[in-house]
């Protein structure tokens, strides 16, 4: 993407039709679904759940992306308007994974020395080991993208 | 050269930038979200690059400067 291109489509994110980004599209798409199949399985706590959590975060996708909307509103409903809302929120997400990967650490280590049930100690194991790998890979595909 | 520095026996670039943005958009009168929307970002932006809290990318850095009819060393200011 020449550095021209890059500028149109950091000046055309804000004025695009559809009232929310991808992700949150697919998020709330997600929610309303599976508000859906909890309906027809007769879930309804969990469908009412969903369905409200999918409304509430498609309003506050919306509403992040008015032309009024305060940069810590706009990072927390993933509707980033610019580079410095991108730059924040791969740091907030950056300090999630530490904390995700210390806790992680945490709950193995005690469910190795806490003799608990072997599906919780395996699920701990499993977790851990995929935070892991995950950011080894992440490590592995951002120094050889540069 | 004046924006490196020795840290911790390892060589790394010193982290703050001098913008003249305010100076130029007031010579332009221009208020913060006129200049955030004609180079395509939020005026939360403009106000963290001028107040020194956000160091922009080049791609941002040099639209600014075009913005402006300057240079990208003329409107940013890495030497101190």
């Amino acid at each position: 993407m020449s550095m021209d291109e890059a500028h149109e489509d950091m000046k055309s994110s804000r004025g695009r039709k559809w009232p929310m980004s991808p992700v949150n599209t697919v998020l709330v798409g997600v929610c309303v679904v599976g508000a859906v199949a909890c309906f027809v399985l007769g879930q309804t706590i969990a469908g009412t759940a969903l369905l409200l959590g999918g409304i509430g975060g498609g309003l506050g996708a919306i509403f992040a992306r008015r032309g009024t909307s305060g940069d810590l509103e706009r990072v927390n409903s993933l509707e980033y308007a610019d580079e410095r809302d991108r730059a924040a929120a791969v740091k907030g997400l950056a300090a999630v994974g530490v904390v995700a990967l210390i806790l992680g650490a945490g709950q193995l280590i005690m469910h190795v020395i806490v003799d608990t049930d072997p599906l919780s100690r395996w699920t701990s194991i499993g977790v851990f080991l995929a935070l892991t790998v995950c950011w080894f890979l992440a490590n592995w595909y951002y120094v050889r993208k540069g | 050269m004046s924006s490196q520095l020795y840290r911790w026996g390892r060589l790394a670039y010193r982290g703050d930038v001098r913008s003249r943005v305010k100076e130029l958009r007031g010579e332009q009168g221009l208020s913060q979200q006129a200049l955030a929307t004609a180079v395509g970002v939020s005026r939360q932006t403009i106000n963290a690059i001028e107040t020194g809290r956000y160091d922009p990318s080049l791609t941002l850095a040099v639209h600014l400067a075009r913005h402006f009819g300057s240079t990208v060393e003329e409107v940013f200011d890495v030497d101190g």
